[in-house]
């Protein structure tokens, strides 16, 4: 009765003002888009980890070069009760993969528009079955994007990310003793593991550049949307009668690797390395001695999809198990007329969307060798020690009451011809210290004369004498000459930057078939299949991203016509 | 349909002018003055969502304007119109404008400071962002006001309202939208009758 009664208004309402059929309370409370967090390359049927010991050794990075890998490993539980400490059981021996990835997302938003604030953190296995890992995704709570607008980039502002496996060794004169497994705090509770978000801040280059400080590339991980499931739009454009998913993807499964990280105590002679997992250094090389600067290798892409109009694509193909099959856009295709086995050039990368690394890794080559460390190994160490003004190891004799120094400072300076030994808080003949002043006098003098000495030789190194860079194309064996370091090394971050994940990526089964998931109706896609740089189909190594991809055969596009159906395009 | 529309349009004026029409009281208190005229007045406050809404939309400020008429000893007719907005950390927001007709009643103290109950219906133009549509939805709405003389012209008072936007009445819709509305108000006594 109640309910008829109050009908009355509301009828009288509706006839006098024709209000619109919506309800908008309802809209409030829900959102019609949905975000999906996967950490694989592959957005369905991603291969599973690599574990074994001899991946697991074999992902140790140039970068460790102050402990050595797998030094005084043994050692730790003997060195742990010493100080103490708890050790992780869960790692026996150091060739062990990390058991957890645990990251905590403060927020996310679309073109710079607020429309997730939510914090929220995941702690997932290291396994197959992890949502995260197995190809479902995990969700982060959103709201609602303004409806009609195109949205193309998304920035997720991660607060941390920890993995465990890690290893914190102190570092005396020539060798190295275990300490402890390091532990740090996420979601409140203590947890064995490393935090890496500092390390992801910067790249190696970005720490060369006038701008350094407005860089940070993981707060926020800036991401393009690569597929917005509409022919004809580029971009994700939200309409609000429609649910839509958006998947975002950075690659963390088979994807991982053991870098070095050195940090001091104190003023006086304790240093540690840390040896720590964290994203591989295929796109931008991890360098020793820079404080481990990981940054820029947390490779991201997004899509979006309407799971109310989506199909499958399948088929059979010549290629081992493991190799990659990808689907790009029509519209963003490496080259519609790719023949089987071509390779690309400079200027295929330069335009469009860009899946290759080969000619980028050439680039690289010729990077490294001009920024090669006058000084590596234990050595590179001192280095990094006197880059840091820290005051260098010095120890008093107990019987003569004099000061005794590291015999390895002094052939360090003979045998390089470089002031490599920092000044000295203290008089090296009576041990006593020095004045204040004295010494940030001879600091500033060291700073002029060697870091200067070794900025310089960076930026204007001519190895060749030729007053260019040379960079060869491995493949089809052009060069192309760069003025000075910094054009080649700008030229080689403009191509990275362009560097993007497939929308869609499967991996092929064990039988040699594949299945693309998800695919949205009425979009063409072409499809490729990883090779390797090899020219036949081949599977992605530990740490690496596939790369080298082979068109299909006839390289005709393919597209799902009906909602739930599934079109079969063999290779 | 379109003699429907007049009529509901006109019910308002028809009942202010009613109460035009009524004889108005010789014996009153000194109190109760101010509750024997037509006053205007206008309102500032917070504006906060109340119940499912809470967690989707934040507390801002919104102000209106009202007329009031008595119709007889303790009761009085009034119609209001405000706006207020309300936005959130992320894209949403829902902009309203009540307009409604209310029922007050004065309780019997004969004392300076009056507190009047009061209950009323109406429409409230609802606009949602970032979905970006807006329409009419029926509201109804209850509160109190707490107010006094301040002199022979001017009153002062508190209102606190508990808005009610009704739009469940449509097939398949589960959430209805409570706002709260508190505020300062000023109104004037209009010596026009």
């Amino acid at each position: 009765m109640k309910n008829r009664i109050l009908l009355i208004i509301p009828a009288l309402f509706a006839a006098a003002s024709g209000c619109t059929d919506s309800a908008l309370f309802d809209q409030l409370e829900s959102s019609t888009v949905s975000v999906v967090l996967k950490g694989t390359f592959e957005s369905n049927s991603p291969r599973a980890w690599d574990m074994s010991s001899a991946t697991v050794a074999g992902l140790n990075d140039d970068s460790i070069s102050i402990v050595s890998a797998d030094s005084a490993f043994d050692s730790r539980k003997a060195a742990a009760d010493a100080v103490n400490t708890a050790l992780d059981s869960a790692f026996t021996s150091y060739n062990q993969y990390p058991t957890e990835f645990c990251f905590d997302v403060a927020k996310m938003k679309a073109n710079g528009e607020n429309f997730a604030v939510t914090r929220k953190v995941y702690r997932c296995a290291v396994s197959d079955t992890d949502d995260f890992f197995n190809g479902n995704g995990v969700g982060y709570p959103c709201d609602d994007v303004e409806r009609g607008k195109r949205y193309t980039n998304l920035q997720m502002y991660i607060r941390k990310i920890v993995i465990n496996g890690s290893n914190e060794y102190k570092v005396t004169d020539d060798s190295a003793e275990y300490v402890r497994t390091p532990y740090t705090t996420f979601d409140e509770k203590k947890l064995f593991g490393s935090d890496i978000i500092q390390q992801c801040e910067w790249a190696f280059w970005d720490i060369l550049r006038d701008e350094m400080y407005d860089i940070n590339r993981v707060f926020p991980l800036s991401m393009p949307i690569v597929d917005g499931g509409t022919s004809g739009v580029s971009g994700f454009k939200s309409d609000a009668t429609r649910k839509a998913v958006l998947e975002v993807r950075f690659v963390v499964k088979n994807y991982l690797k053991r870098y070095e990280v050195m940090k001091t105590d104190d003023l006086l002679d304790n240093y540690g390395s840390f040896h720590i997992f964290g994203f591989s250094d295929w796109l931008r090389d991890v360098r020793p001695y820079r404080s481990g600067w990981l940054g820029g290798n947390i490779i991201a892409s997004a899509r979006a999809y309407y799971p109310d109009s989506v199909g499958t694509i399948t088929g059979a193909v010549a290629a081992p198990a493991g190799a990659i099959v990808i689907a790009i856009p029509e519209e963003q295709a490496l080259d519609p007329n790719l023949d089987e086995g071509k390779s690309l050039d400079e200027n295929d990368y330069a335009t469009g969307y860009f899946y290759q690394k080969t000619y980028v890794q050439d680039i690289a080559k010729t990077l490294r060798e001009v920024t090669k460390p006058k000084v590596k190994g234990l050595d590179g160490f001192y280095e990094y020690a006197n880059r840091n003004n820290i005051v260098r190891n010095v120890t008093i004799d107990n019987l003569t009451n004099k000061t005794v120094l590291d015999s390895s400072w002094e052939d360090i300076k003979d045998s390089y011809g470089v002031r490599a030994a920092s000044p000295s808080l203290y008089d090296t003949e009576s041990g006593l210290s020095i004045s204040q002043a004295d010494y940030y006098l001879e600091l500033e003098r060291w700073n002029e004369e060697y870091y200067n000495e070794y900025y310089g030789s960076v930026m204007n190194c001519d190895p060749d004498g030729t007053n260019s860079f040379t960079v060869t194309n491995s493949i089809s064996g052009s060069t192309v000459d760069y003025d000075d370091y910094a054009a080649v090394w700008d030229r080689y971050n403009s191509l990275i930057d362009n560097f993007r994940l497939p929308p869609l990526a499967t991996s092929v089964d064990a039988g040699g078939n594949y299945t693309l998931t998800n695919v949205p109706v009425g979009r063409a896609y072409r499809l490729y299949v990883s090779t390797q740089g090899t020219g036949s189909a081949a599977a992605p190594s530990a740490a690496e991203l596939p790369y080298g991809w082979k068109a299909r055969g006839s390289n005709i596009p393919v597209s799902v016509s009906d909602p739930g159906s599934s079109v079969t395009a063999n290779f | 349909m379109n003699i429907v529309r007049i009529m509901t349009r006109a019910v308002l004026p028809l009942l202010i002018l009613a109460g035009a029409a009524s004889p108005s009281f010789a014996s009153v208190s000194e109190g109760d003055e101010p509750w024997t005229r037509p006053q205007l007045g206008i309102w500032f406050g917070p504006v906060t969502p109340v119940g499912p809404l809470f967690n989707k939309l934040d507390t801002y400020l919104g102000g209106g304007a009202y007329a009031r008429i008595p119709v007889f000893e303790y009761g009085t007719i009034s119609g209001d119109i405000s706006y207020q907005k309300h936005p959130s950390e992320t894209l949403n927001r829902l902009e309203l404008v009540p307009m409604y007709g209310s029922f007050l009643l004065r309780l019997p103290f004969h004392s300076p400071i009056q507190i009047s109950g009061k209950v009323g219906a109406g429409a409230a133009w609802v606009r949602l962002m970032p979905e970006n549509r807006s329409q009419y939805d029926p509201m109804f709405m209850t509160g109190m006001e707490l107010s006094f003389p301040a002199g022979t012209f001017v009153n002062i008072g508190l209102r606190i309202d508990f808005i009610y936007l009704y739009e469940s009445w449509k097939a398949g819709v589960k959430n209805d939208g409570y706002i709260l509305n508190a505020g300062l108000t000023l109104f004037f006594n209009l010596d026009i009758f």
